[in-house]
């Protein structure tokens, strides 16, 4: 039971930060725009949050100014993919390439080939009464504090897409904007706040991945997560609470990828069971590729007439 | 005007391009040995300043920079480029072309046949030929006989752990293979765990496999994965565990849990290769660098009194590990034949 425990508990540090990008590409692509600079906003969050907690020894501004800089990082892909109807997946990738190499310049040019040192972090904080419950105490509420507010994070998020007046000018700006600016709705500004907001998320789990589990910054050390997000959002049909079963997924096939290695009576070598998270991912997009259904503005330059 | 300005830079190009593949020629004819200032290109598979194998390659060629050479590097070469990376170099006059690592085995062995004038040299690689291209192999197997041996020694709960990354690589094979010997060899009780992680790079995915490892009651845990070895160390230090550190910086960050580190110096190693280009020409075969070979190994760094941390290696220990580990390798060799099948994950 203990070791069931554990792995669950290592699936939602693994996917927390994949959940939160996950989020951002929602709100980006809801509004039929691509998320492509998922991983951009992501890595420029890791690096400064880091630097300002370095700078001013508190996390909570590092994650904050981290966060805001992941929105900033989405706005400028929104100018270029929006306002100027730029190639959106060509704009992502450049921005992805121009944020791994601007990390990279300035962690050398600023800590020399040293590295950032590590952060103080933060640390698994359990929550009272409720740490306590069998199973799921240890499982869900000792974990640190950010993967609480993840917790609300994920039904705010639907809440906000599927309920509420903005949520619906998000959904029809992506699926027929021309139809939304005949109703009055702005599609380019709408576009670029669901951007910019998916951009924040992203940023938030580039904070995450950074303050709260690695606690210092190294070069891509996103990792492709951002990337990772853009499939839990499809494979979560574009809504948070969907993004989040995806991306806790993922978290459970690497987690246990790592226990596979260890199981006697499996003799394979490390490649052939490092595919199985991907082996997992392949069969989910068997079983729902053809329930999905882009939006129908997705990537489609929208210019008011 | 302008299509005449582009002739003449067509023909500047081509006059200085014939003009270079003479001067290779002629020195090729004249059988002379190297040039007396050699230029050295250097092609880093991970960043330069990765705080591993990478930024050790690349202050070993600042090292060279120093002594007066002219020389340059490229990082991130990627298994795909590396070919292309190599022959570019070769093309632009570059007489010693050092690949950072065994990744470029293969390669080399291909432009060392199509550039004959060019010293060839794999850092950590496993191939050579008898013309101009050589390997400065340190050895894999002895470096994890010693790691594994003093991981056995320490340990209190008979478990210690080994992650890595890019297992077929023989030399990591040997690295793996190495370490489960001589673990066993130090203490038949142990129990090694071999794990791997998919990213050399990725600090969270290294944080995570060390958690497992100490979930499992290991207590002794080493990653030899590049950037990915800071979650190593920032899991061992939260659980006041034990590890090896990889430079001096660790033993000052965490100087209760840090065996010991090993000084390779490679900026000694790339200095003695120039030289030998200098004065005797090219190097040829490979070049195996262990305990007790005839080009010096590394060395185990501590502080700057004791070459181990004497609260965790006593006297007793550190006899044994000379005796039974230095002096009969030094002695005997090390006889191996790993293949990646012996390094495969799991516990042994």
């Amino acid at each position: 039971m203990n070791e069931l425990v554990l792995y669950l508990s290592s699936a939602i540090r693994l996917s927390i930060p994949i959940l939160l990008a996950a989020i951002g590409v929602c709100f980006s692509e809801k509004a039929g725009v691509y998320c492509m600079n998922a991983d951009s906003s992501m890595l420029s969050s890791c690096f400064i949050s880091i630097v300002v907690t370095l700078a001013t020894g508190n996390p909570w501004l590092g994650c904050i100014v981290g966060i805001l800089v992941g929105g900033l990082c989405a706005a400028l892909f929104s100018i270029f993919a929006v306002k100027l109807g730029a190639n959106q997946c060509l704009v992502g990738l450049a921005f992805n390439f121009m944020v791994i190499g601007l990390t990279s310049s300035l962690l050398r040019l600023f800590w020399n080939t040293n590295g950032i040192p590590h952060i103080a972090g933060l640390d698994e904080v359990a929550i009272p009464g409720l740490s306590t419950i069998p199973i799921i105490g240890p499982i869900f509420f000792n974990q640190p504090i950010l993967t609480y507010v993840v917790y609300f994070i994920v039904p705010i998020s639907w809440y906000v897409m599927f309920k509420t007046t903005w949520g619906l000018k998000i959904r029809s700006v992506g699926e027929n904007p021309r139809c939304a600016d005949t109703l009055g709705i702005n599609v380019i500004k709408t576009r670029i706040v669901s951007v910019i907001v998916g951009g924040l998320f992203c940023g938030f789990g580039g904070a995450v991945l950074s303050i709260q589990q690695v606690q210092t910054f190294t070069e891509e050390m996103s990792g492709a997560r951002g990337w990772m997000g853009i499939i839990a959002a499809y494979f979560g049909g574009w809504s948070p609470i969907g993004a989040a079963g995806a991306s806790f997924i993922f978290g459970l096939a690497e987690a246990l990828e790592k226990r596979i290695q260890l199981l006697d009576f499996i003799n394979l070598s490390s490649y052939v069971i490092q595919m199985f998270p991907y082996i997992a991912a392949l069969i989910v997009i068997l079983l729902t590729g053809s329930s999905r259904r882009h939006p129908a503005a997705m990537a489609k330059f929208y210019e008011k007439q | 005007m302008k299509k005449l300005l582009l002739y003449l830079l067509c023909v500047c190009v081509l006059g200085t391009t014939l003009i270079g593949c003479g001067s290779s020629k002629k020195n090729d004819a004249n059988g002379e040995t190297g040039s007396s200032t050699p230029k050295i290109a250097l092609l880093l598979p991970g960043s330069a300043n990765d705080g591993s194998f990478n930024q050790k390659g690349y202050n070993a060629l600042l090292h060279l920079k120093d002594l007066g050479y002219e020389v340059t590097y490229s990082e991130k070469v990627s298994a795909a480029d590396q070919l292309q990376s190599l022959r570019e170099y070769a093309g632009m006059g570059y007489n010693i072309i050092i690949g950072w690592g065994s990744q470029f085995d293969d390669d080399m062995l291909i432009v060392a046949d199509e550039f004959p004038d060019i010293q060839f040299v794999v850092g950590s690689g496993t191939v050579g030929n008898d013309k101009n291209c050589t390997s400065i192999y340190v050895s894999g197997a002895h470096l994890g006989y010693g790691y594994g041996y003093l991981a056995a020694s320490v340990t209190k709960t008979n478990k210690v752990a080994f992650i890595g990354a890019n297992q077929g690589n023989q030399a990591y094979t040997d690295e793996v293979c190495g370490f489960i010997q001589g673990a066993k060899a130090a203490n038949a009780k142990v129990e090694v765990t071999i794990l791997y992680v998919a990213s050399y790079s990725d600090v969270a995915e290294a944080e995570e496999t060390t958690k497992l490892c100490v979930q499992k009651g290991c207590d002794v845990i080493f990653g030899d994965i590049s950037e990915g070895y800071s979650g190593v160390l920032n899991v061992v230090k939260e659980n006041n565990l034990y590890t090896f550190g990889r430079n001096a910086a660790n033993v000052a960050d965490y100087p209760t849990g840090i065996i010991a580190y090993i000084e390779n110096n490679w900026s000694t190693k790339l200095e003695d290769v120039v030289n030998h280009y200098k004065s005797s020409g090219m190097l040829t075969g490979v070049t195996e660098v262990g305990f007790g070979t005839v080009v010096s190994g590394w060395v185990y760094k501590y502080d700057d009194q004791n070459s181990m941390n004497p609260k965790l290696i006593t006297a007793d220990i550190a006899q044994k590990f000379q005796t039974q580990v230095v002096d009969k390798f030094t002695k005997e060799g090390y006889k191996h034949n790993f293949t990646a099948a012996n390094a495969n994950p799991g516990v042994y």
